[in-house]
């Protein structure tokens, strides 16, 4: 698949640029705060109506506008796809595929499929467990898109739940009819906790050999990378029946607080190297090694899933990267599909034969770079 | 805004309480009707004044209506063995449209939503109990929404009528998930309906 053209209106500090991408790979050029990554953003937003930067929405629109839309159209296989997503005024989400309005973001995973790296990607290994939970739940939607259905009736359960117990505060005795209500969300929280916990345990699962082969590749070395998965409730049985009673076993303490203490939103994942957890005993080059292989397992993941080639976007890999992991990087870049790599100077790239489209961005102004011999 | 008629402020303020209308929209309405005929409005604000006095809640099926007990609580015809709980009354106007259903109705006025304070009291489920005392009732039949609120106070009902005898069912899902009952086209909730399964 790939994404042949690309419209952006009012996005961050492209106010109005329209970009021809080649289907193999291409590069952007420009200096810090030109909006070279904010092209990346908008080409990630097209696919999961998510950023990889920020959560909120409204961060997306350029400083003088209410609203943004972005743009993209593509091919998957034989399919043309047109992709038309943007947040209006009043803060509503609009996405139309082929002109038909899409009204379940699941359906949006159907699309386009791309695997980012960036800087920012160090907060998978270093930040808190919610940019993890964040990344696993997009990364699982783009392999079964009707995960993002099931994550948000989980998380409108819990919201309910958390009101119920809540109202809860004051009663020292709950009646049989509070008893009731309670159990039913119990129930309902519990199904939906199931389905999430078997889909992270079985995409965890499945990546953590194919990252380690990567970590060793990369690295050259020996280190063993060990990707986990923390869930909560730890059970060894990880059945409705099983987390309705470790619910129960917190009850007082839940409506004290007024809060579910137990469920995929307290999930984790844990990166170990060689034994010893990345987050306080790696170094830097560790943490971004072990980054680029999550990544990387991740597109290998997909590519045999979906069988098709997903998109890859690098964001500054020349001065984030050393000479190692940017080779090793370069070499496998002919072999994946279509890829967008942004760089701060055009000096930084040795080997510019082997990108068919290259463009440089100014204050917000893409423009295509002449071929030079 | 400055206003020259205490009148005109009073019926914006009005306006500006009905569900969905701004204070903008409020005062478009109220200039369009200072431009009608007098008799017009007329009609209109007795309009208003007639449904609100005449249109109440049926005492047995909280349905909406002008005689009490309702028509179908009253009709001969019905089949009085089997009660289809819904949350709101136009979803009971939605599965009359079917034609597929002979059976009776209750009207629960909403579904269940700690975040909204909305508990077993605030509905009509106690009501719902008491009619099954007699023992005509065989069947429940659960046609809350397929969604997060609907599907949780289904299951609430199920817990509180099983252990009474009686044989609960909820429509089948052959609705689009999340949608509500009065946006799903006759046919599909005729079949969701005739294709009910035991809860
Ligand atoms: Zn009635």
């Amino acid at each position: 698949m790939f994404i042949q053209n690309l419209k952006l209106t009012e996005f961050r500090n492209l106010k109005n640029a329209e970009i021809e991408f080649s289907p193999e790979i291409n590069l952007i050029v420009g200096s810090n705060g030109s909006g070279k990554t904010n092209i990346l953003e908008a080409l990630f937003y097209t696919g999961s109506g998510r950023s990889f930067r920020t959560h909120l929405d409204e961060n997306l629109a350029n400083t003088d506008s209410e609203y943004f839309r972005i743009e993209a159209s593509g091919k998957m296989g034989e399919h043309e796809v047109h992709v038309e997503i943007g947040v209006e005024p009043g803060k509503r989400k609009i996405i139309k595929v082929n002109s038909s309005p899409i009204h379940k973001l699941g359906e949006l995973f159907e699309y386009f499929r791309l695997v980012e790296f960036s800087p920012y990607d160090l907060e998978i290994v270093i930040g808190s467990p919610s940019v993890r939970r964040r990344y696993i739940s997009i990364t699982i939607a783009q392999l079964d898109p009707p995960h993002v259905a099931v994550l948000s009736d989980y998380h409108k359960t819990l919201s309910q739940r958390n009101a119920l117990l809540k109202s809860f505060e004051e009663t020292p005795r709950l009646s049989s009819s509070q008893e009731t209500s309670l159990a039913v969300w119990d129930e309902k929280l519990a199904v939906h906790a199931v389905q999430i916990h078997e889909s992270r345990k079985s995409y965890i699962h499945k990546i953590a050999d194919i990252a380690a082969d990567f970590y060793r590749r990369i690295s050259g070395s020996e280190e063993y990378l060990k990707i986990e998965y923390n869930p909560s409730p730890n059970l060894e049985h990880f059945t409705a029946e099983n987390f309705c009673e470790k619910l129960a076993s917190r009850r007082q303490r839940e409506i004290a607080m007024g809060q579910t203490m137990y469920g995929p939103h307290r999930d984790d994942i844990k990166f170990y190297i060689d034994n010893l957890e990345a987050k306080s005993a790696a170094s830097q080059g560790q943490i971004k090694t072990a980054v680029l292989s999550l990544k990387l397992a991740q597109y290998e993941y997909l590519k045999q899933k979906l069988e098709r080639l997903p998109i890859i976007l690098l964001d500054e890999i020349f001065s984030d990267l050393d000479k190692n992991r940017l080779d090793f990087v370069m070499n496998l870049l002919p072999g994946l599909g279509q890829s967008f790599i942004t760089t701060s100077k055009l000096s930084e790239v040795n080997n510019l034969e082997i990108f068919k489209s290259k463009f440089e961005v100014e204050r917000g102004i893409p423009r295509r770079l002449k071929e030079q011999s | 805004m400055f206003s020259s008629s205490q009148s005109l402020e009073r019926l914006i303020r009005e306006f500006s309480k009905l569900p969905g209308i701004g204070r903008k929209t409020a005062q478009r309405l109220a200039f369009w009707v200072l431009k009608r005929d007098p008799k017009e409005v007329r009609e209109l604000a007795d309009a208003i004044r007639e449904a609100r006095e005449k249109v109440r809640a049926c005492s047995i099926c909280f349905n909406i209506t002008e005689s009490d007990p309702c028509e179908i609580c009253r009709s001969e015809r019905r089949d009085r063995s089997a009660i289809c709980v819904v949350e709101e009354a136009n979803d009971l106007l939605a599965l009359e449209k079917t034609g597929e259903y002979k059976g009776l109705y209750h009207v629960l006025g909403g579904a269940l939503s700690p975040l909204d304070g909305i508990g077993p009291e605030q509905l009509h489920a106690r009501e719902l109990i008491e009619r099954l005392k007699s023992d005509e009732v065989k069947e429940i039949i659960i046609a809350t929404n397929p969604n997060v609120e609907g599907e949780a106070t289904a299951a609430f009902l199920a817990k509180l009528i099983k252990p009474i005898g009686v044989k609960v069912t909820r429509i089948a899902r052959g609705l689009p998930q999340g949608s509500d009952l009065e946006y799903a086209d006759n046919t599909t909730l005729g079949q969701a309906i005739s294709n009910r399964r035991d809860y």
